[in-house]
């Protein structure tokens, strides 16, 4: 590998940075909103209480996927019709 | 190193604002790397009569990132709780707190901390329970309530029996943060030149915004055989298993339901609070970007690349200072991307750009706090760190001659 100069490293380093930088031409909109898979996983931890309350999140109707979460966990699961009920009963 | 209130949401949250990250070889064991994670920005030590403590509702975490590209290779987990031992006193002491038992101390705070390794091939996640209701120290509140704190902080210094080698510490410190915080943000105003500055006046000294506060301090001090890939002892500066990328987080459960005083909460963690680099957030990431920030993982910090490579205070500072930042001013006016900036900040540096010093981690660009454990800590620091010709400072880690 040839040496590294400060000048030929900053070089590259700027014609790989805008390489990258298309992102930013990205409209705003879509540069606020992660991704799922950038989003943080935890690993689990904490008092996981089976007396503790259940939370049930609907957060588009159209879907009719439901996310429950107990504890320090949730599942989505998809029922459309439950989903629909659930919203009337909300209103 | 320091991002207090940085973004719009954590300021309104202190109890899991990460306010610093120190990452460093140790001084005092140079085969061991010291990592420091403050939370709780700006303690007013007299803010009783309910005293500053971690959040029982919050997972902290301090993470190492073996491979540079942004993952969780290594998190040091924390989740405390809080007891009340008479619930009919309003009293924080009712006496004196010369000991972490003491009966006189009406609301200690204890913590659980786990080890967990997250391997890249797939498999399950090693969790190991380091701790269990292991004491904080209280806070220190006055003479006449803790007659002795440093007694009592190096009471709180934890060993655990899971991990030969590693210590623990949990609890108030002060500050390390300094900074004029009401001139800064008033406009970039410096007062010791002011007289150069656009909005006029005369020189005066600075004022320490962090002085007489406290922050609340999570500290690890690990060997580096536990902290390095395969178990290496870092001692190449040019093995790239040399370098780890350390941040820190805090993270709350999805949702919370407050009900007749009672706060109950559940679902996943989810992130809310990060910092690797000092002032990233604070000063680089635009408004309507910094909770996003703080949300996601250094892995996808390509997306925030325009910030780093068109830095906005960078075209500000010749406005505010005219005629003391040509050189600056040309290369705004130029349009060029800052290098320099996107390298040390989210990659890292290679050898052959400072003689003597690399840091590098690879092409993905994520903000971490790049620590080559091969460096020595310098008997001499430089509070300006690789600038100062100090190896073992800021950029790589941020030790305890910068802050």
């Amino acid at each position: 590998m040839d040496p590294v100069t400060r000048r030929s490293f900053l070089k590259r380093a700027g014609l790989g940075a805008a390489a990258v930088g298309v992102a930013a031409t990205v409209p705003s909109f879509m540069r606020d909103r992660a991704k799922p898979s950038q989003m943080t996983p935890a690993v689990p931890m904490g008092r996981v209480s089976q007396a503790g309350p259940v939370v049930a999140h609907i957060s588009d109707a159209n879907t009719g996927d439901i996310t429950l979460m107990s504890g320090t966990r949730e599942v989505t699961y998809h029922n459309a019709a439950l989903a629909r009920e659930l919203l009337r009963a909300a209103q | 190193m320091s991002s207090h209130r940085e973004a719009p949401s954590i300021a309104k949250d202190p109890v899991a604002d990460t306010t610093d990250v120190y990452a460093f070889v140790s001084p005092d064991d140079p085969s061991t790397v010291t990592i420091i994670a403050n939370f709780i920005p700006l303690e007013e030590p007299g803010g009783g009569p309910n005293f500053y403590e971690f959040g029982n509702d919050v997972l902290y975490e301090i993470v190492v990132d073996q491979t540079g590209v942004g993952n969780a290779n290594i998190i040091y987990q924390f989740l405390f709780e809080t007891e009340i031992k008479d619930d009919n006193i309003f009293l924080y002491n009712t006496g004196p707190i010369s000991s972490l038992d003491s009966a006189n101390w009406n609301r200690p705070q204890f913590y659980t901390v786990r080890r967990v390794v997250n391997y890249s091939n797939g498999n399950e996640p090693q969790v190991t329970t380091l701790g269990t209701h292991v004491p904080c120290p209280p806070c220190n509140i006055g003479p006449a309530s803790i007659p002795n704190y440093p007694s009592l902080a190096s009471a709180a210094i934890y060993a655990p029996a899971a991990a030969p080698g590693t210590r623990i510490f949990a609890g108030q410190r002060a500050e390390g943060f300094y900074v004029d915080l009401g001139a800064i943000f008033n406009l970039g105003d410096l007062r010791p030149f002011q007289e150069l500055w656009l909005g006029g006046g005369s020189a005066t000294p600075g004022v320490n915004s962090g002085a007489g506060k406290n922050v609340h301090t999570i500290a690890i001090q690990v060997p580096k055989t536990k902290l390095l890939q395969g178990n290496y002892n870092g001692s190449s500066p040019t093995d790239p298993r040399s370098t780890i990328g350390v941040w820190a987080r805090s993270l709350r459960q999805k949702a919370t339901i407050e009900s007749g005083g009672v706060t109950e909460t559940v679902g996943p963690y989810m992130q809310i609070s990060r910092l690797g680099n000092p002032l990233v957030n604070e000063v680089l990431i635009g408004m309507g970007l910094k909770d996003s920030w703080n949300s996601t993982m250094p892995q996808a910090d390509s997306r925030f690349v325009a910030d780093y490579e068109h830095p906005a205070l960078a075209s500000l500072l010749p406005t505010l200072y005219p005629k003391v930042f040509p050189n600056l001013a040309t290369l705004n006016n130029s349009g060029a991307s800052r290098a320099d900036i996107v390298a040390i900040l989210l990659t890292g540096l290679p050898a052959g750009v400072v003689s003597g010093f690399q840091n590098y981690t690879g092409t993905t660009q994520s903000d971490l706090l790049r620590l080559n454990v091969a460096y020595a800590p310098s008997s001499n620091p430089s509070l300006l760190g690789l600038l100062g010709g100090d190896v073992a400072g800021f950029p790589t880690g941020a030790g305890s001659s910068t802050t």
